[in-house]
């Protein structure tokens, strides 16, 4: 089975997700911040219309903060159906590449268990490795968790 | 079963609309006077659920709608007369189908068998109007025959095919002798004939005419071919050598497979029917499922009923998803802002290109135009809420055995459709407390001297930008008594606060929670347990409610709802950079504080910020602090912004920063200079919410602007300080900032301090009513400013000195046609007379006097607007002057036209004093405005009357309570109690409810009017007639005396 993987970059590490669920690349996004909302939300971004909250994913996947670089390119997901509409940072997007599910791997024992929550697979590829986040997992379940 | 969900779909969705046209029909049964049009629709929608069900396999539904259209079908034929009983046994067979339909898959496991039992019950009653079926078939044949024809599943299938085709389907009646045998023509010819035209699908003898026929009868044999075409029925009729009444066109109705009808005419319609009636019941038994239903058309409506016309008159609405309809809303506002946008870049370029201003205005209103357009679509008919009180209001009559009538009104105006959504809960209950508190039992109203049947009355209509519904009753009224006993049980008030309450605050009670003052809690409802749901419901949708209440005669609440949720007027207000929307409705007012004004100046209470504003404390919270921004200002220097560390930011702006000097004033003198966010001046919105109030300061305004609302996201709810999100006109998004939630992060803390808001509150109403009058101010001969209020003045005309006429020593002018007496008021009044060579003349022509005189002037100076404060210690008096006043640092003389003219002309002004001697009668002047209040007291006390004066309401009441009076002459514009409440007060209180009571008021609204007598005033005069008031003070002082 082959699946395309959007690939992308923040803080340094060479991330992927599903590309059937990604809606849009957007650069130099103008988003507003939201004061008092949770650290983990970066603000809110008018798309056409369609307000979409905008994540920081390097915090919820507490990464290394220091090594973004402050692009402004978010990566929007599609959400059929739901009218809360969301985004996150990254440092750069990077290619479409197709994975055999083969070479997929659930992470192994020793890596940390919020990394695991948010992870779906690790792909063995030739000379480096790629994270699959779960999108869902990361978003959609973010709701119970403010709560 | 359910294999196609796109088909169930529409079914459910055009079944519910078939169940809601059962019910209202149903509800709206005349039973005295049947309307067939009504029962028609009923029959029509049944069949129509019964068609799609019964294609759809969902037995269940077909069962029940079947056996519901079995009686229908039997009422409009007249073979049954529907009854009180039967209607409720059909609601509840619709409230079933209405169960079934809303859950479709399970529509299978609901039991019917014992609905089923209790239509068939009814069915079987229908031998007892058998006779009514020989009238029903005595109509004449040959004008209103109809008939069915059940095809067989090939001819059917012909029959759509062809259809498909173009080609329409046609009956043909021909006479075997006449028309073809006498022609010469077989019948075989004839069915070539047709052959060639079109399809011929059958053709039938009419035996039943024929068996009915005597048996010596010579008429013909009727033939019937039914065939299509894709020719009309003119020239069919040329080809066939037919006459054109003779072919009629069969509609196809779009359920081919379950019926083909032809539309019925309206006269026809209830035996034709009748016919389908009867059918009906034999087709679910059977597998034909075809009916041909078919009418004779009249020659002159032929051409209506063509086949092709029929196709023409579809329906005009249709459905669409209200997703689909959201999307287009926030395209259309996506495309104004695209819109700005485009003219905004292409600015500098207009020029250079010929043509492009006008490229963009059309571009420009197409797009306000589309937005509009697409913003209406979200509207929808109030009737949609109204709907469900008619079964409501039945259900409550029965169960409470009282009488009522529902009337509504303005079923057509228009609300958005969220609005509408949110409604019905908060209308049921207003509806329910309506019947269940409002009105009275059926045998109390009857001892009242009202009608046993209580009227509950909803209304809805525009009024300001805002939809209006009342939910109106005639029952009893709330009595503010006993709301305020109940009150105090309860704790909710202090017996000190009860007293400066008006009406309108007491009844505001109702809408605290726990409040309830129903004796017993009812199951329909209790009074105040939920009025508070209601208020909140309301409020949410940022509308309000407001409660009007007559004892014994009825009580109004009235929402005031905007028409639309989705775009709400709003300021937008920055903190630190960022952008607000702060909604208007919770605006009050916005004060700008300036550095150094000694006359408004924040001070410190520890470390609150507070204001006082017109006398009372404001507190004040920094929008940026509740939101935790990091405060920062502008560094002069470098114009950079730097970080804010200092707390008391509003320090350095003391005058006498010698005492209180706070610690920080050590720190550098030059940080004094530092600017807050953006300037020196400080803005504070004053938010009010209930009684809840206070100062939010930012940092710049925006100005105001119509936001569309979009929710917030669910990431961002825990915030609290916000209600929604907005999309700015440059793009960015914005948060729409919810003052209650503010005050719950800000930890503020109000107290019901309700003695100290009390005063200040008078205060300020005091301000704000006081009458402002419209004066003349103008100038005789001599130097002295005198001064007309408006009210008297009818118009002022300009002469020259030659048009005045002297006939002996009085003057005359020429004013329409008729002469004029003009009088100087030097002559009569005590200010100094000059004689100036003025060629120029005014002369002022009063109204509300029964002998005009014209008054001759000679300079105006001025109209201005103003409340008159009338010098107390005064000592410029003499007949023709109320007093003086000063205004603009001069003094002003203000004339008494009444008296001026008696002087004049004593005569016709003599003032005949209405007391007979000996009789003293006692007036209560109720008037807050001093001008009035002397003018007024004047007038009554040269009549005769003896006066007490009240400044309003509360010191009319106090009043009454002590003295005796014979008659009450109040304004209605007053502070604190106004002349409405307080007449209804009166009216209220047994000792004193036969008072003559009298309105002299400058509200000259139709519907003020109106207001006025409903509270109970006897009369309604206009300021100032001085003749009219005493007439009717007289009368209404002998009206009573008689009645009592």
């Amino acid at each position: 089975m082959i699946k395309k993987v959007l690939t992308f970059y923040l803080c340094g590490r060479f991330l992927g997700i599903d590309v059937t669920l990604v809606k849009e690349i957007n650069r130099n996004v103008d988003f507003s911040y939201v004061p008092g909302s949770q650290e983990h939300i970066v603000g809110l971004l008018n798309m056409r219309g369609q307000v979409v909250t905008l994540f920081n994913l390097a915090k919820l996947l507490e990464l290394d903060e220091e090594i973004e670089q402050r692009a402004l390119t978010c990566i929007i997901l599609k959400t059929p159906k739901d009218p809360n509409q969301v985004g996150f940072l990254i440092d750069r997007p990077g290619d479409v590449i197709e994975i055999d599910k083969e070479a997929c791997e659930l992470p192994p024992a020793n890596v940390g268990a919020l990394e695991c929550e948010f992870i779906n697979c690790i792909v063995k590829l030739k000379d480096e490795l790629l994270m699959i986040i779960d999108p869902k997992k990361i978003f959609v379940d973010q709701r119970n968790i403010d709560i | 079963m359910l294999e196609d969900d796109d088909f169930i779909q529409s079914f459910v969705e055009e079944a519910k609309v078939h169940v809601e046209t059962v019910e209202t029909e149903l509800l709206q049964l005349d039973m005295s006077n049947l309307n067939a049009e009504s029962i028609n629709n009923i029959f029509r929608a049944v069949h129509s659920i019964k068609g799609t069900s019964g294609f759809l396999d969902l037995t269940k539904i077909v069962e029940l709608s079947h056996a519901m259209e079995n009686i229908f079908g039997e009422i409009r034929s007249g073979k049954m007369t529907i009854n009180e009983g039967m209607i409720d046994s059909l609601l509840e067979a619709n409230d079933c189908m209405k169960t079934m339909v809303d859950d479709v898959a399970n529509s299978e496991t609901v039991d019917i068998s014992l609905l089923l039992e209790k239509l068939s019950i009814i069915l079987s009653n229908k031998g007892l109007q058998e006779k009514k079926v020989v009238i029903a078939v005595e109509v004449p044949i040959k004008t209103l025959k109809s008939e069915t024809i059940d095809f067989t599943q090939s001819k059917k299938q012909k029959i759509c095919d062809c259809n498909d085709r173009g080609q329409i389907l046609y009956k043909l009646k021909k006479n075997l002798n006449k028309d073809l045998i006498s022609n010469e023509t077989t019948l075989a010819q004839f069915l070539i004939q047709i052959s060639s035209i079109g399809t011929l699908i059958e053709c039938n003898v009419d035996v039943d005419e024929f068996s009915n026929r005597e048996e010596d009868s010579q008429e013909d044999v009727i033939m019937e071919f039914i065939f299509t075409s894709v020719l009309d029925c003119d020239m069919l009729a040329l080809m066939m050598n037919s006459e054109a009444e003779d072919i009629h066109p069969l509609y196809l109705t779009k359920d081919t497979e379950i019926s083909i009808e032809t539309l019925a005419k309206n006269e026809a319609e209830s035996l034709i029917e009748s016919q389908i009636g009867n059918q009906a019941s034999g087709i679910s038994d059977t597998d034909v499922v075809q009916i041909i239903k078919q009418i004779p058309i009249e020659e002159h409506e032929k051409e209506v009923h063509t086949g092709k016309n029929q196709a023409i008159a579809t329906e005009d609405s249709i459905r669409v998803n209200v997703m689909l309809l959201n999307d287009l809303l926030n395209l259309a506002s996506e495309m104004v802002l695209a819109r700005n946008q485009l003219l905004r870049t292409m600015e500098s370029y207009r020029k250079g290109i010929p043509g492009i201003d006008t490229i963009f205005q059309n571009i420009d209103h197409i797009t306000t135009n589309l937005q509009e357009k697409i913003m209406q679509t979200r509207m929808q008919p109030i009737a949609n809420v109204f709907n469900k009180f008619p079964r409501i209001i039945r259900e409550l009559s029965k169960k409470m055995g009282k009488d009522i009538n529902l009337e509504m009104i303005g079923t057509e105006v228009e609300l958005d459709k969220s609005i509408i959504e949110a409604l019905g809960d908060p209308m049921t209950h207003l509806v329910r407390n309506a019947v269940d508190h409002g009105l009275e039992m059926p045998a109390d109203r009857e001892k009242l001297g009202k009608s046993r049947t209580g009227t509950v009355k909803l209304k809805a209509y525009h009024e300001g930008g805002y939809v209006n519904i009342d939910v109106i009753d005639d029952g009893k009224g709330i009595d503010v008594e006993v709301l305020k006993k109940k009150a105090l049980e309860k704790g909710f008030v202090g017996k000190s606060d009860l007293v400066a309450m008006g009406e309108q605050d007491v009844l505001k009670l109702l809408f605290k929670p726990g409040f309830s003052t129903a004796e017993k809690v009812t199951d329909i409802s209790g009074r105040g347990v939920g009025m508070d749901v209601v208020k909140t419901n309301i409020e949410k949708l940022g509308g309000t409610i407001e409660i009007f209440t007559v004892p014994h005669a009825g009580t109004t609440f009235r929402l005031l709802l905007p028409l639309t949720l989705a775009i709400i007027p709003s300021l937008i207000v920055e903190a630190e950079t960022l952008k607000f929307a702060l909604p208007q409705v919770n605006l009050q007012e916005i004060v700008r504080i300036k550095a150094n004004d000694p006359t408004r100046k924040i001070e410190y209470i520890n470390n609150s910020e507070v204001l006082r504003l017109r006398g009372r404390f404001l507190p004040i919270i920094h929008l940026a602090e509740v939101l935790r921004l990091n405060r920062t200002y502008i560094d002069n220097i470098t114009g950079e912004r730097k970080p804010e560390n200092r707390k008391m930011l509003f320090n350095n702006r003391r005058v006498n920063s010698d005492v209180l000097v706070p610690k920080d004033q050590d720190m550098n003198k030059g940080n004094d200079q530092r600017k807050p966010g953006m300037s020196n001046i400080v803005r504070i919105l004053v938010i009010k919410i209930g009684s809840r109030r206070l100062g939010l300061a930012v940092d710049a305004i925006h100005g105001s602007e119509e936001i569309l609302v979009k929710t917030l996201p669910v990431y961002v709810k825990e915030c609290k300080c916000y209600s929604g999100v907005t999309i700015l006109g440059d793009g960015k998004t914005s948060m729409i900032l919810d003052p209650s939630g503010i005050i719950e992060k800000a930890n503020l803390h109000f107290y019901d301090s309700q003695d100290e808001n009390q005063i200040s509150k008078e205060v300020e109403e005091r301000e704000s009513i006081r009458e402002h009058q419209n004066i003349l101010l103008f100038k005789c001969s001599g130097p002295e400013t005198l001064a007309l209020d408006m009210s008297m003045v009818s118009r002022v005309e300009e002469i020259k000195v030659e048009e005045i006429e002297k006939i002996g020593d009085k003057e005359y002018i020429k004013f329409r046609g008729n002469a004029l007496r003009v009088i100087r008021p030097e002559d009569f009044l005590p200010i100094s007379k000059e004689t100036n060579q003025k060629k120029k003349l005014f002369v002022i022509i009063p109204k509300l006097v029964n002998h005009p005189m014209g008054i001759l002037i000679e300079k105006i100076q001025d109209t201005v607007q103003t409340g008159i404060n009338i010098r107390q210690d005064d000592n410029i008096t003499a007949k023709g002057l109320i007093g003086s006043t000063i205004l603009g640092n001069k003094i002003v003389l203000l004339v008494n036209v009444y008296e001026l003219f008696e002087i004049a002309n004593p005569e016709q002004y003599k003032v005949i004093p209405i007391i007979k001697k000996g009789e003293k009668l006692k007036i209560l002047l109720v008037e807050d405005t001093p001008f009035f209040q002397k003018l007024e007291k004047s007038y009554l006390e040269e009549a005769g009357y003896t006066v007490l004066l009240a400044q309003d309401g509360k010191e009319a009441m106090e009043i009454l309570e002590i003295e005796k009076v014979d008659a009450v002459v109040s304004d209605i514009n007053m502070p604190i109690m106004n002349g409405l409440e307080l007449v209804r007060r009166i009216r209220a209180n047994a000792s004193i409810a036969m008072l003559p009571v009298i309105a002299i008021t400058s509200l000259t609204g139709e519907s003020q009017i109106k207001e006025g007598l409903a509270a109970g005033f006897d009369s309604y005069e206009f300021k100032l007639d001085r003749q009219k008031l005493l007439e009717i003070l007289d009368q209404a002082i002998h009206k009573r005396r008689i009645t009592i």
